[in-house]
């Protein structure tokens, strides 16, 4: 917090991410988000439910997917929302509630390290590609996402489908005004 | 090992070639399809044909390889690793844009977007059809190694007719077009499936004859009948 209040002294441009968890009650992320904009006035956040890793200790924490959709259109259901700045697309909310369904773009977020081009999804640690050629041409993309890898069966994570959504975006002119509309409005795009 | 390919509809059947057997749509299916099995007593079968997209990604004539088969409260249904491998093998080498992963088996159409959305929420099931399980389950009772290949007719940010929502198979044709000859404003949706139907039966045309061929090449699978590759 002592941070985020310097860097924002200085002027620096500061975004949060949030992930949210099954122990994050909807009034628990309400009253975080209120804090992040009105009190350290950030600006803007971004949001996604947590990846369950399969070798994390503690399952309990991690959501499934209908626990995650129920959990979203609670916090986007509080008066709250209208205050509140995404840094995310309108389409990429509409997901997280359950109301727009995308599949993952799980080459929407190349990483690469001092290892290499991570292949995907980075959330699965699958090993690394030497070139980025590597990792596009040799990648079985379609093999990935939600229904197709059970990996992926609790994803909702916004490294793979913010992609989706950008993508559906400017592939739309109504969405991409609803986006622009969000912006201009000082709301973000969401 | 020769592969029987198995269409619901003759509408399919006649998309994918001369050598088909239609095993009857929907609640058609379920009856019949003991029966069919029983009397050609085929090594293995591809249930081959169209499908609703549920997976946001698949457009027309993308093609669904089964996963798995699903109907909501019975037993999820995994045909035979080794097949499953060795079809999505053939369909790459294709190049025909296909993806592996469930398919829903479901008694009545789903026709609007928010249907389709809630049920890809649910179960990840990549196309919803109205066969699928039975013809699985049947052959999965007689030992016989199965496969199940769909390609997507009407995608998932599509809404069907109201009109052809009730449609339960070929036989209520005559009766759904006469409805929807009295709603002018369904035509245009009627057009949008007309179009994907020839995409559709394009994909099956090209990958169903292939994922039979792969999987009559196969090495034997269990204790499977005689081999039958039959005509209608």
């Amino acid at each position: 917090v002592a941070a985020i209040r310097e860097a924002r002294r200085r002027g620096f441009r500061v975004s949060t991410n949030t992930t949210v968890y099954a122990d994050s009650s909807p009034e628990q992320v309400r009253d975080l988000f209120n804090f992040l904009m009105d009190d350290l006035r950030v600006d803007g956040m971004m949001v996604s439910p947590g990846y369950d890793y399969p070798k994390a200790p503690n399952q309990r924490v991690f959501l499934k997917r209908p626990q995650m959709i129920e959990t979203f259109r609670r916090i986007f259901s509080f008066p709250d929302r209208r205050r509140w700045r995404f840094f995310h697309t309108p389409l990429f909310l509409e997901f997280l509630q359950g109301k727009a369904p995308m599949q993952c773009t799980a080459w929407g977020n190349p990483t690469r390290s001092v290892l290499g081009w991570q292949r995907p999804c980075y959330l699965m640690a699958e090993g690394y590609a030497s070139t980025f050629r590597e990792l596009i041409e040799e990648t079985d993309w379609d093999r990935y996402g939600y229904g197709r890898d059970p990996r992926c069966a609790n994803c909702m994570a916004h490294c793979g489908y913010e992609a989706t959504a950008v993508k559906a975006t400017m592939a739309s002119p109504l969405e991409g005004v609803r986006a622009g509309v969000g912006a201009l409005l000082g709301r973000g795009a969401g | 090992m020769s592969a029987l390919l198995l269409a619901p509809t003759a509408r399919e059947a006649r998309a994918m070639g001369p050598e088909v057997v239609v095993c009857g749509a929907a609640a058609v299916a379920r009856e019949r399809i003991g029966r069919v099995l029983d009397e050609i007593r085929p090594s293995a079968i591809v249930l081959a044909g169209v499908c609703g997209g549920l997976d946001p990604s698949l457009s027309p004539g993308d093609l669904v390889l089964a996963r798995s088969v699903l109907v909501p409260g019975r037993p999820e249904l995994v045909p035979a690793s080794p097949l499953l491998d060795t079809v999505r093998g053939a369909l790459r080498r294709s190049g025909w844009p296909f993806v592996t992963a469930p398919l829903l088996t479901v008694e009545r159409p789903l026709g609007s977007r928010r249907e389709k959305t809630d049920v890809w929420n649910a179960t990840g099931a990549a196309g919803v059809d109205m066969e699928s399980h039975a013809v699985a389950a049947a052959a999965r009772e007689r030992g016989i190694p199965w496969i199940v290949l769909r390609a997507v007719l009407d995608p998932a940010g599509s809404e069907l007719p109201v009109s052809l929502r009730s449609w339960t198979g070929e036989g209520d044709e005559p009766t759904v077009l006469a409805v929807a000859a009295t709603r002018p404003w369904e035509w245009s949706a009627y057009l949008r499936l007309a179009f994907a139907w020839r995409r559709a039966a394009a994909a099956l045309r090209a990958a169903a004859p292939t994922a039979a061929a792969a999987l009559s090449a196969a090495p034997q699978q269990g204790a499977a009948p005689a081999v039958t590759l039959s005509s209608r």
